[in-house]
């Protein structure tokens, strides 16, 4: 693949499904800099690997693959920061315009980021609404699998929102 | 988002309504101008991640190939003990080779990973084994190489000179094998403090995988 359709790929992608990095960074992320450095890193992977996309899977799918897959063996490195120079510019902005959903967004993240880390990366997918089958591709479970720890996941989550809210 | 048919229909309606709501920006995706500032700035810090890996990679060959070099360019200026740093140039071209083997063999090894998560995390997990395992057992495969041909050395100069062992020569022997030693230590301490607890971590998401 030449660099231009590399980068006209990679541009597409981001344009159309940065909701998928931003909602995985922000699952596996506490502070506001982790979840910027968290998007600088599956950027970074997911433009290592435009070259191993061969178009046997949706360009969604590969993302979620990268994305969950970055964020899951990701951990935060005291030691070095990421180009400095890239850190004003890769500000995710966690403001929404309707307060009220981001009150509500942040509590809903809080409590995700309590589930363990597979039955986490389930819910993400889930709450975006892919199919079993889908699932089931990106992380190698089988569907039934999924559909059990999916429904224990959903059964914990639901556990805290209540406990929350009492 | 998803037009397939779906087996997953989240309960709570309010739920994933506000999910579905949520705005999520990156502060400079929004025109195509700054998207492609983005995917320049992305590009610019690949090729450097690139550079670093090359560097490092670099770093632990030249090291090898200078005492290559440098035993192999004894062994033709010096009429006594030849054999022995011809051995000596050998061993330390040797580390060069293991080393370079190794990594091919864990290059090969990472590519019959796939790219779902299960892939993934056996790939970062067979990658941390491999750096614990070399980090671990450094003083067999870099150390003592390199700390046998300081010895032949030593034994070739201390044979060669008219005036035998001086007690200098022993303080300097003493300070090298000091100085192999606390690396040697301290390779075994970033096998234990980094990449172990990484083994751990891989281990522990695979089973979570497998549960």
């Amino acid at each position: 693949m030449n660099e231009r359709k590399r980068e006209e790929l990679f541009t597409d992608w981001v344009a159309e499904h940065r909701g998928i990095i931003v909602k995985i960074a922000r699952s596996f992320t506490v502070t506001p800099s982790d979840t910027d450095d968290l998007i600088q890193e599956i950027l970074l992977r997911l433009w290592a690997s435009i070259d191993q996309y061969r178009g046997d899977a949706k360009p969604s799918t590969w993302i979620y693959r990268i994305a969950l897959n970055r964020a899951l063996t990701w951990q935060r490195d005291t030691g070095r920061r990421p180009a400095q120079a890239s850190d004003d510019k890769l500000q995710y902005v966690a403001a929404s315009s309707n307060v009220d959903d981001e009150y509500q967004l942040n509590r809903l993240y809080d409590q995700i980021r309590r589930l363990p880390k597979v039955d986490r990366s389930l819910m993400l997918l889930s709450l975006d609404g892919l199919s079993y089958a889908e699932m089931s591709a990106i992380t190698d479970l089988s569907e039934s699998n999924v559909g059990a720890r999916l429904s224990r996941a959903r059964n914990t989550l639901f556990a805290m929102i209540e406990e929350d809210n009492s | 988002m998803n037009d397939q048919p779906s087996n997953n229909d989240f309960p709570d309606k309010e739920l994933a309504d506000l999910w579905k709501r949520q705005e999520t920006p990156m502060a400079n995706t929004a025109n195509p101008l700054e998207l492609a500032q983005l995917t320049t700035e992305i590009k610019a810090h690949h090729r450097k991640e690139q550079v670093r890996l090359l560097w490092l990679n670099i770093r632990e060959i030249a090291a090898t190939v200078l005492a290559t070099a440098f035993f192999a360019y004894l062994a033709v200026v010096e009429d006594a003990g030849r054999t022995l740093l011809i051995f000596a140039s050998l061993m330390c071209a040797g580390i060069g080779v293991f080393l370079g083997v190794t990594s091919l063999r864990q290059r090969t090894l990472e590519q019959q990973f796939d790219e779902t998560l299960r892939g993934s995390i056996e790939k970062s997990l067979s990658q941390a084994q491999h750096r614990f395992r070399m980090y671990r057992s450094s003083w067999l495969w870099y150390f003592t190489p390199l700390a046998v041909s300081m010895a032949i050395l030593f034994a070739v100069s201390i044979y060669n000179d008219p005036n035998g062992a001086k007690p200098s020569d022993a303080i300097v022997i003493v300070l090298i094998a000091v100085l192999l030693f606390a690396t040697y230590l301290f390779n075994r301490r970033i096998a234990f403090k980094k990449w172990k607890p990484e083994i751990d971590r891989f281990e522990a998401l695979l089973a979570d995988l497998d549960e």
